[in-house]
């Protein structure tokens, strides 16, 4: 029994080691111009997904979608999200495409996050992807404005369209 | 009679000047207020120093529109309306460079819309 706890601790340490010298040495590969690996597009997602329905609050949006609430949720969607997640009718965007991984582009496939959960998100942020937590930069109203339009990116009301697509 | 009444006087004169002398309101001396007005997509002044322990009243003002006031690290947040002065108060306890910004969206550049407090010793 004293062999197995040795043998099983002398591996531990050798793994630490080899797994410190590999951080040490330079050998982690953190280029972002290259996809994703499988382990990490398969696991990761499910990580953030639990965290994110784990902390966010699940609420509906307090904001009636009128259009006056939709045009500012527009406004901001395309000064501060746009550029990474897609601009309606121009396809995904080259900017949001070169993040590792990469940005939601929303212009092409909706979030299936809830409401709460993308007022979380863009509240919060999300670490290591580029993903900045708007907290600090945008009021819980701004961030509930554009969760709205997120919900409506492809079908948002003409005059919403129209006081967007003035902003470019 | 006469002698309690006095004593009784006494007793809430001195009172009343202890109370005063300890709780006094603080004195226009004792606040650094500083005025700071709001446009797109500034603050002015953009750098503000002041000294560690000494009470700043911040008076925000805006010369255009909406905007906010966040300091997370004095967890300090107010709206900025025109025509209206925003009084923050509040006391640094911590040296260092703090970065304030505008947190209602306000348009494009918004996102660099911010100030420095600079706290010295």
């Amino acid at each position: 029994m004293k062999k197995l706890v040795l043998a099983i601790t002398v591996l531990l340490v050798i793994a630490l080691m080899i797994g410190v010298g590999v951080f040490k040495l330079g050998l982690v590969p953190v280029n972002a111009d290259v996809p994703p690996s499988g382990l990490e597009t398969r696991f990761i997602p499910i990580a953030v997904h639990a965290s994110v329905a784990n902390h966010a609050e699940e609420q509906p949006n307090p904001m009636v979608p009128t259009d006056e609430n939709l045009i500012a949720g527009g406004e901001v969607y395309t000064v501060m999200c746009a550029r990474c997640h897609g601009v309606p009718g121009r396809g995904p965007s080259v900017l949001g495409a070169s993040f590792y991984p990469p940005a939601p582009q929303f212009t092409v496939q909706p979030s299936g996050y809830s409401e709460g959960e993308l007022f979380w998100i863009v509240k919060h942020g999300i670490r290591n992807t580029g993903m900045p937590a708007w907290g600090r930069l945008l009021s819980d109203q701004d961030i509930w404005h554009v969760v709205a339009v997120l919900r409506r990116l492809n079908s948002l009301p003409s005059a919403v369209e129209n006081s967007r697509s003035k902003l470019h | 009679m006469k002698r309690i009444m006095i004593l009784v006087l006494a007793i809430t004169t001195g009172l009343g000047v202890l109370a005063y002398t300890t709780h006094s309101a603080p004195q226009a001396d004792d606040v650094k207020v500083i005025s700071i007005t709001a446009k797109k997509f500034d603050f002015t002044p953009g750098e503000i120093t002041v000294k560690k322990g000494v009470p700043v009243a911040l008076e925000l003002t805006s010369s255009d529109r909406v905007h906010g006031f966040s300091f997370p690290d004095f967890k300090l947040t107010a709206k900025i309306e025109p025509g209206k002065v925003t009084r923050v108060v509040f006391t640094p306890d911590k040296t260092g460079e703090f970065t304030f910004s505008c947190n209602i969206f306000c348009g494009s550049g918004h996102e660099e819309m911010a100030g420095r407090l600079i706290v010295t010793d």
